[in-house]
């Protein structure tokens, strides 16, 4: 049953509402619709989504495969300093991404710390595709980690325990009952992850630079088409805004909890 | 096959010291109040929890190994089943972690299904089964890589009385027929009595008495054991009567008992009824009309006394125990051979279906 609520929550909801409207309806209502053809098939656009694309699948994908086991350490273990690594994992969710850049690059730029043995065994990191699905990469592994630990709580661990009682090994166990009943909230979470590295500019901006083809991902497009054509970037930023609005909708509040 | 296990563990502020032996072919009832530490003797046994003592199954010592390499077969309380595995694929679950190809498992699962749960569909998701069909799914899952120790754990708890008439049968069947060691974890002393050989009685955390049932009710060792061992249990055919009742017809004679809620009024064989001696009032002379519908007349064999109380058994037919308190013994004059009605009410007597051995 729903409940009333007081007149004046009602009213700041609706606030709260056209706070996030308002700057959709502005994009709507000052892109140049007689031009959407051709700059939807403009170069910049068609190569920005490529690499956006790329960047984002790749992101979520390194993602999964650090996270998760991550998520599965935090949820399963305890050990000295777990609260630090804890904290670590999650420290790109509130870190300035240009600092997760700069970060990067001291590590893995040319003169950074792994910088020469990486390119010792042909791994060209910095200004490159792969450089910016790292950078996308840093800043939304935390949303897999929180996802995984998360769902280890909520975790009936007596069916893991009558798993292991009925002769499952530790990584049969993990394959054939922990991930599988986890696999609703790591999709969830990747799912975000992959919407957080889709929007993802300041990392990838000052790791791996604002190259066509190369890295100039969907915002970096935005941005660069804001210095010369405003017109250009609204529509761009239409399309951003289409594509995050369909994954949301498409997870149905499913990562805070509700929904089905 | 026999097996030896000497349980040691402590959290925190509970302790489990105990001594468990069983031998092929032998059901071993692990039986105790709640909280006494039952579930985690099991857990030990399965090798789930830290442990510090031995455990000797066919003179091999398994307690160092993990659990997925004990040669076990456990059911869980509420079964445990996967919720994202079908019904096959669960029973199949413990020959596929062994190495058994995919259809060989499931063929194998598929024929103990047969014997275990006929009418359970292969395909169903664990959530569509009602309790009784759970827990004969996962005592498949048990047996059906023939592990040589098999451990259930309070295999009725949260079932309801058909869910129990369900699983009954099947227990006793799986029970007989396991060619190994058996341990029936229960806090339910009908359970016990009706289902295993021999008990050991748990209580905080320790051993206080093992034995068959007669050694527990001839000289119960705590007051837990004493109480159980007076449950009075009376087993036969159950008859619809009028008014909501029905007769219970045992060998030793008939007992008037409250028809269950969920049971259809027809004649059902394989009845249990279990009687609480505290339940039953001790009269000196033939009492006038009142409401008991259970009124049965015979000398007094024994008096034993429990602290307050005494257990006062009645030589009627069936015979009976009655609890009373020591007032009541001196007041009404009672000593042994003393004629006495013993009365109870029908809706007293608790009722399960399901064969009784």
């Amino acid at each position: 049953m729903r409940r009333r609520l007081p007149t004046a929550v009602v009213a700041l909801a609706v606030l709260a509402a056209a706070f996030v409207l308002l700057p959709v309806a502005g994009l709507l209502a000052r892109a140049p619709w007689e031009r959407t053809g051709e700059l939807l098939t403009s170069d910049v656009a068609i190569e920005g989504a490529r690499v956006s694309l790329i960047v984002s699948l790749g992101a979520a994908a390194l993602s999964l495969l650090v996270g998760v086991p991550l998520g599965l350490l935090l949820g399963r273990t305890s050990f000295p300093g777990l609260t630090v690594v804890r904290a670590l994992a999650l420290l790109p969710l509130v870190l300035p991404p240009v600092v997760a850049g700069i970060g990067l690059l001291t590590a893995f730029g040319r003169r950074g710390l792994l910088g020469g043995p990486a390119r010792a065994i042909g791994l060209e990191l910095p200004f490159t595709t792969a450089g910016a699905a790292i950078a996308a990469a840093f800043v939304s592994f935390p949303f897999i980690v929180l996802a995984v630990d998360a769902g280890l709580r909520s975790l009936d661990t007596g069916l893991e325990d009558a798993a292991a009682s009925l002769g499952a090994s530790k990584w049969y166990v993990l394959r054939k009952v922990t991930l599988p009943l986890l696999a609703p909230q790591i999709a969830a979470g990747a799912v975000l992850a992959w919407a957080r590295a889709l929007g993802e500019f300041g990392a990838t901006i000052t790791f791996a630079g604002n190259f066509r083809g190369e890295t100039q991902t969907m915002p970096l497009a935005v941005f660069e088409a804001l210095q010369s054509d405003p017109g250009a970037a609204t529509i761009l930023s239409l399309v951003l805004v289409v594509l995050s609005l369909a994954v949301l909708i498409a997870l149905r509040g499913r990562f805070v909890g509700v929904g089905s | 096959m026999s097996l030896h296990a000497e349980i040691s563990t402590a959290r925190e502020t509970f302790e489990v010291r105990a001594t468990i032996e069983a031998e092929e072919g032998e059901t071993l009832a692990l039986l105790g109040p709640n909280g006494a530490g039952k579930t985690t003797v099991v857990l030990a046994l399965a090798g789930l929890i830290e442990e510090q003592g031995m455990i000797e199954l066919d003179g091999v010592r398994i307690d160092r190994l993990p659990p997925e390499r004990r040669p076990l077969g456990v059911t869980f309380q509420g079964g445990a089943l996967f919720p994202h595995l079908s019904v096959l694929a669960n029973v199949a679950f413990p020959l596929r972690a062994r190495g058994v190809s995919r259809r060989l498992a499931e063929s194998r699962a598929s024929a103990t299904l047969s014997q275990l749960a006929p009418n359970v569909r292969r395909d169903a998701r664990p959530k569509s089964l009602s309790g009784g069909e759970a827990q004969r799914v996962a005592l498949a899952r048990a047996i059906v890589h023939r592990p040589r120790l098999l451990l259930l754990d309070e295999p009725s708890s949260g079932l309801d009385v058909r869910g129990r008439a369900e699983l009954r049968p099947v227990l006793i069947d799986t029970l007989a027929t396991f060619p190994g060691v058996r341990v029936l974890v229960t806090h339910d002393p009908v359970e016990a009595m009706t289902l295993a050989d021999r008990v050991v009685i748990l209580e905080d955390g320790r051993v206080t008495q093992q034995g068959t049932f007669d050694d527990v009710r001839r000289m119960p060792a705590s007051r837990y054991a004493a109480e159980l061992a007076g449950v009075n249990l009376f087993a036969g055919r159950l008859e619809p009567l009028e008014g909501g009742a029905g007769r219970l017809v045992t060998t030793e004679g008939e007992v008037v008992v409250g028809w269950p809620e969920d049971l259809p009024r027809d004649t059902t064989e394989n009845v249990t009824g279990t009687l609480r001696p505290s339940d039953v009032v001790v009269h000196v002379e033939a009492p006038g009309p009142i409401s008991a519908r259970n009124v049965w007349r015979g000398p007094v064999e024994d008096l034993a006394i429990y602290g307050e109380r005494v257990r006062v058994r009645i030589a009627s037919q069936p015979p009976l125990v009655a609890e009373v308190t020591t007032g009541s013994v001196n007041q009404l004059g009672l000593v042994r051979g003393s004629e006495v009605w013993a009365s109870f009410k029908a809706v007293e007597v608790e009722i399960s279906v399901g064969a009784h051995r």
